[in-house]
């Protein structure tokens, strides 16, 4: 059992949100502050994956094709004079309903074949972005039409989306929790341990993973809404292989589908693919090797060193209080 | 006479040209614990996985009066029919909490949006259905203080005494058991008789693919008998354990002074 009731998880979020929106305005500027806010876009997105890959077992790495489609989708609805909510709703529609094509065909394909699928979609869909000149701007992208501010924010500029976007990340991870806890978590847990045992246990199989490419794939697309609002600008380059790659390592970090693991390893991995990668080629090689390294020393991801950290925590503790007493 | 709860038939399952099962009706009365024998690859798991809706068969499955043979396995469950596994399906470790917690999903009303909502309730509602968990896991003679254990972590014995729970806390009107004997001890397979008594006497019908002659001689109101993919026949215990062709089938004579 969780050892926070949900009325002090609620609590904890908020408090935790605040406290983040505090911290990055004392203490970043520049070039860190954008890849917070980067981080914050990748967080979004790899909670998405982690209610197809982490909680499901679907491995996929179409994510960040999926984002693509949600930041293009947006960017043509705001030039056709959209509102910037509703165009960012719709993002997340078309991104579901794309991602549930990967859910329909795969739902005839059992484990890690899966990834083929979500391959190919990725694929696809890249060379759609890039070829249909008319729709995309081919290689060049587009820029968008209308730079959105919320409460006097400009959401263009990289406080102004900060503070916007890490509160949402919070919201968006605290409603992946109780996704997590809900009827339809539990579904989801079930197909990932065994397909016959969710069956027995009246779960539609096909169905639930179905709706889990849905839910995350709207996850992406509100992701790549947002990325296209921050960067006020879209281009294939940034929902490429490499970017739904990482999106996999991120939630493979994290570990064992774990929605905080996953928002920390967004944020790690965004930190080291940005610094390390202007280091040239051998920048990727330590970005690399670095991937392997830590998931040598931490083969359950960040939850499972979280989970070593509380029982280290809990020994100490009792062996300090035991000290004071008489033996 | 009695309603029938499960009924098979002409039951045919085909892998290729292997003929698994060659027309096999069985009839299970509401309110039975009936017993499926045979000798190994005689046909009784294919039978409850056809029954289940696990592989593709041919012919009628009737639950409690519904055709059921075109439906998804899921639907069957949810219509009432359980059943557990010869050996767990539990590839992960999963607390004992967590796979109850899957056993229970047909019963639990949170919807996602509910628990985001209100919190609070989704808690209490939470810790409603964990304390039932503990009280069925009681019922069927399990520690409730295994409930955060990790299912892996335990002996076989209880796991399968676990997965039973598993199947019970769904509340099903007929529960199939595939070698539930299997890996238990002499201890173990004591409790689950008297266990399985004890939820047949509330009303559930209780199948069981078993090897265990004597365990189903004690246990079984009926038992049928399977050889290569056919019946051999049906009837209580007494009756079918000395008939010479079940003798010559399966048993031996051996078995039959044991038991």
């Amino acid at each position: 059992m969780s050892f926070l009731t949900p009325s002090r998880r609620f609590a904890a979020f908020v408090a935790g949100a605040a406290l983040l929106v505090v911290v990055v305005q004392l203490t970043l500027a520049g070039p860190d502050l954008l890849i917070v806010d980067e981080a914050c876009v990748y967080a979004i997105a790899a909670l998405g994956l982690n209610v197809i890959f982490g909680m499901t077992g679907l491995l996929s790495v179409a994510q960040a094709a999926l984002m693509g489609i949600g930041g293009y989708t947006l960017t043509l609805m705001v030039a056709r004079h959209v509102g910037m909510l509703p165009a960012l709703a719709l993002a997340c529609v078309a991104a579901a309903a794309v991602s549930a094509l990967t859910g329909v065909i795969g739902g005839r394909i059992r484990s890690h074949y899966f990834i083929l699928i979500s391959l190919a979609l990725a694929e696809g869909i890249i060379l759609v972005l890039v070829n249909d000149m008319q729709l995309t701007g081919g290689t060049n992208g587009v820029a968008l039409a209308a730079s959105p501010t919320v409460f006097g924010l400009a959401l263009g500029t990289p406080d102004g989306f900060a503070y916007v976007a890490v509160p949402l990340v919070f919201a968006i991870w605290y409603l992946t929790d109780c996704l997590r806890a809900s009827r339809f978590g539990i579904a989801l847990l079930a197909i990932s341990t065994d397909e016959y045992l969710a069956a027995v246990a009246g779960i539609a199989t096909n169905r639930y993973r179905v709706l889990a490419t849905v839910v995350g794939g709207a996850y992406a697309g509100f992701a790549g809404g947002l990325l296209t609002i921050a960067d006020s600008y879209i281009g294939p380059q940034n929902f490429g292989l490499d970017t739904g790659i990482l999106l996999l390592l991120i939630v493979v970090l994290a570990g064992a589908g774990s929605n905080a693991g996953t928002v920390v390893a967004a944020l790690i991995l965004t930190y080291l693919a940005h610094g390390l990668l202007t280091l040239t080629v051998v920048g990727e090689l330590i970005y690399g090797l670095a991937i392997v390294i830590l998931i040598i020393v931490a083969p359950d991801g960040l939850a499972g060193l979280g989970r070593l950290a509380r029982r280290g925590a809990r020994t100490a503790w009792l062996r300090l209080t035991a000290r004071g007493q008489p033996a | 006479m009695t309603a029938v709860a499960l009924e098979t038939d002409g039951l045919t399952v085909r892998f290729g040209g292997v003929h698994a099962l060659e027309g096999v009706s069985v009839s299970v009365p509401q309110g039975a614990i009936y017993g499926l024998v045979g000798p190994n690859g005689s046909g009784k798991t294919t039978l409850l996985n056809a029954v289940s809706g696990f592989v593709p068969a041919t012919g009628q499955v009737l639950l409690l009066g519904h055709s059921i043979s075109r439906w998804a396995p899921s639907r069957r469950a949810a219509h009432g029919l359980g059943r557990t596994f010869q050996t767990p399906k539990i590839s992960r470790n999963l607390s004992v909490w967590e796979l109850l917690r899957i056993g229970d999903h047909l019963r639990r009303e949170q919807p996602w949006w509910k628990v985001a909502l209100t919190p609070w309730l989704a808690h209490q509602e939470e810790l409603r259905m964990r304390a039932r968990g503990a009280a069925v896991l009681e019922s069927l003679g399990v520690s409730p203080a295994l409930i955060d254990a990790r299912v892996l972590s335990l002996a076989q014995g209880v796991i399968k005494m676990i997965d039973v729970a598993r199947a019970v806390i769904a509340e099903p009107r007929v529960l199939l058991l595939d070698e539930p004997t299997a890996g238990m001890n002499e201890v173990e397979i004591q409790n689950l008789r008297a266990r399985l008594k004890q939820l047949n006497d509330s009303g559930l019908t209780i199948v069981i693919v078993e090897h265990n002659i004597r365990f189903l001689v004690g246990v079984c109101t009926e038992v049928s008998v399977l050889n290569l993919g056919r019946k051999l026949c049906d009837g209580t215990p007494d009756e079918v354990f000395r008939r010479q062709d079940v003798v010559d089938a399966y048993l031996g004579e051996e078995e039959v002074a044991r038991a």
